[in-house]
């Protein structure tokens, strides 16, 4: 099962590697992992999508809430956030894909970044799904580079995570 | 020189290759000011872009022993802004009253889209150069930020080539 997990840390030396390797330790495969600073002083949150079985996942959550830099451990997995992503999509365009690059680009509401005479650079943000999709179709124009954030998430609703 | 460097690391998805090129960086006091990984187009491959700042001759001496690590394929510095750099950030903000309206001018200035509703809040979805992110929540922390979750920045090349050349 696929699960995504918030954790507000503090930003101390060596938060991020221990937290990576507390899922590495345990065999959990990790899809995607951010860290990045957040709106308080000191504070940054790290989104992970991982995989793997629900016991272990647990196990896990209950040792990130024992590392004295976490603030706060929040589990998405059932579907309560709001989860984007972003890619940058380098993709060959020339002659007629050029005007093909561009009504895809046009139908997901990307944006072109960068131009050049035999390529396009695309940003696409979406849920992952929307991202998979649109690679989906630049794929056989040729995908020259690929470069995704992997999964944020935010709560629904009025509250902060503070609550 | 204390500069801000860009970095992204090719890498085989391989258990604990995140963990043992985080604390490359920290072993070293270097902070990362962000870290994004995720997966590629090609298979069995993810690629890191890691921000941080600290001196320039320990960040070289970093890139040598991350090119030394088995699980790394290749090592890009950006620091010489030779590329594209994009961040994305979810912005939960108050809107209540007058600030409604004021908070939907901001989205329109920003380009932004609004992700969620109720009637307190807006949820903004934004993206652009991590300076540009830093100018809109300049713009909405007074009226009130709720929550934000920023991605970190990403970088691509220009050009029409890609990393492997």
């Amino acid at each position: 099962m696929r699960h995504t997990i918030s954790v507000l840390v503090e930003n101390e030396f060596g938060v991020v590697s221990r937290v990576a390797s507390l899922f590495s330790s345990r065999g959990f495969n990790i899809d995607s992992f951010i860290g990045a600073p957040t709106n308080e002083e000191g504070l940054s949150r790290i989104t992970i999508v991982t995989r793997g079985d629900e016991s272990i996942l647990e196990q896990i959550t209950k040792q990130l809430n024992k590392l004295i830099d976490i603030i706060k451990v929040i589990d998405f997995s059932d579907g309560s956030g709001i989860e984007r992503e972003m890619a940058l999509i380098k993709v060959a365009a020339e002659d007629e894909s050029r005007a093909e690059v561009l009504r895809i680009a046009d139908i997901f509401h990307a944006k072109i970044i960068d131009v050049t005479p035999r390529s396009y650079t695309i940003e696409a943000t979406g849920n992952p799904a929307k991202i998979d999709a649109i690679l989906e179709l630049l794929r056989p124009l040729g995908l020259r580079e690929l470069v995704r954030t992997g999964a944020i998430t935010i709560g629904r609703g009025a509250k902060g995570w503070a609550g | 020189m204390q500069n801000t460097h860009t970095i992204s690391v090719l890498v085989e998805n391989e258990f604990g290759v995140l963990s043992r090129v985080a604390s490359l960086f920290s072993a070293r006091g270097f902070n990362i000011d962000s870290l994004d990984v995720a997966p590629t187009n090609e298979e069995g491959m993810s690629r890191i872009t890691i921000v941080t700042h600290g001196d320039e001759n320990v960040l070289e001496q970093i890139t040598k022993q991350l090119n030394k690590l088995i699980d790394v394929i290749k090592v890009i510095d950006f620091s010489d802004g030779s590329c594209v750099e994009r961040e994305m950030a979810l912005i939960k903000v108050s809107a209540e009253d007058r600030d409604r309206a004021e908070v939907l001018r901001i989205v329109d200035i920003f380009r932004a889209k609004v992700i969620d509703v109720t009637p307190k809040s807006y949820t903004l979805e934004v993206t652009g150069s991590p300076s540009k992110i830093d100018g809109i929540l300049e713009l909405l922390r007074p009226l009130g930020l709720k929550e934000l979750v920023r991605t970190g920045a990403v970088a691509i090349g220009r050009g029409a080539k890609g990393w492997k050349g």
